[in-house]
């Protein structure tokens, strides 16, 4: 009890002294407005729980999206691995198309170049054909004038030989005889 | 000029693996889509708390300036 009875006494002593006093008006608008901006702290607080919470809803969504996003990737490529390799096929497919064109083109030149070959070998052979039917008709013919000649010559030896008499023959012979002996000598 | 129509016909060997893939990655898909929409819808949650703490800001400021001796 004493110790109240000082500490009241010191109060005292420093409210005689120190303190200032101010009038105060309107106290009870003045606690209505403190206690709405109280209620409005309160209020923030409250918001600002609600806030963190959905921080961490919207982390978590994050979290899955990225894991199904990850996830589809995965499929993707599995799917590529199933699906076959037909990259740019429409540009390999008109790529063949023109080098099937120009092959063609080019078996077509050969084939006009092979023809002509051909039609100037035709007609080599023609003229080789005709120039040997030729050549054998020419040597036929000269078989036949020669057969021709020495049946001729033949004749006249033995129209000559049938002419001569035998003396003459011998004549002949002897002459021929003498000479072989001088060409010996 | 007559344009030529071309198809191509590609020899499938796992078409039950396919499928099976494609599914997942629709199912996939859809859930994703549903995981975007709750993400805005929380976004725009966000956003309007914001906008609310502002205005509150606002009104404390103001009842600390009626309080003032």
């Amino acid at each position: 009890m004493a110790t109240r009875k000082n500490t009241k006494k010191k109060i005292k002593s420093n409210i005689n002294y120190n303190s200032l006093y101010v009038n105060y008006n309107e106290p009870k608008e003045k606690r209505r407005i403190l206690l709405n901006t109280i209620k409005d702290s309160l209020v923030l607080q409250k918001e600002y729980e609600i806030i963190s919470n959905i921080r961490g809803n919207k982390y978590e969504l994050i979290k899955k999206i990225k894991s199904n996003l990850n996830e589809i990737k995965n499929k993707y490529s599995e799917m590529k691995k199933i699906l076959p390799n037909v990259k740019n096929v429409f540009s390999h497919i008109e790529n063949e198309v023109k080098f099937i064109n120009k092959e063609i083109e080019t078996l077509k030149k050969s084939e006009k170049f092979e023809e002509e070959k051909v039609k100037n070998l035709i007609k080599v052979k023609k003229k080789m054909i005709g120039t040997r039917r030729l050549d054998i008709k020419k040597s036929e013919h000269s078989k036949v004038t020669s057969k021709k000649s020495k049946d001729e010559k033949l004749n006249v030896s033995s129209k000559k030989n049938a002419k001569l008499s035998k003396l003459d023959r011998i004549k002949h012979n002897i002459e021929v005889i003498e000479n072989k002996l001088k060409t010996l000598k | 000029m007559l344009q030529k129509k071309r198809e191509i016909y590609i020899k499938l060997d796992k078409i039950k693996e396919l499928v099976e893939i494609l599914e997942e990655i629709n199912k996939l898909q859809e859930e994703t889509k549903g995981l975007f929409k709750e993400a805005d819808k929380t976004i725009i949650m966000e956003n309007r708390i914001f906008e609310n703490w502002g205005n509150y800001l606002e009104e404390i400021s103001l009842n600390l300036d009626h309080i003032s001796i």
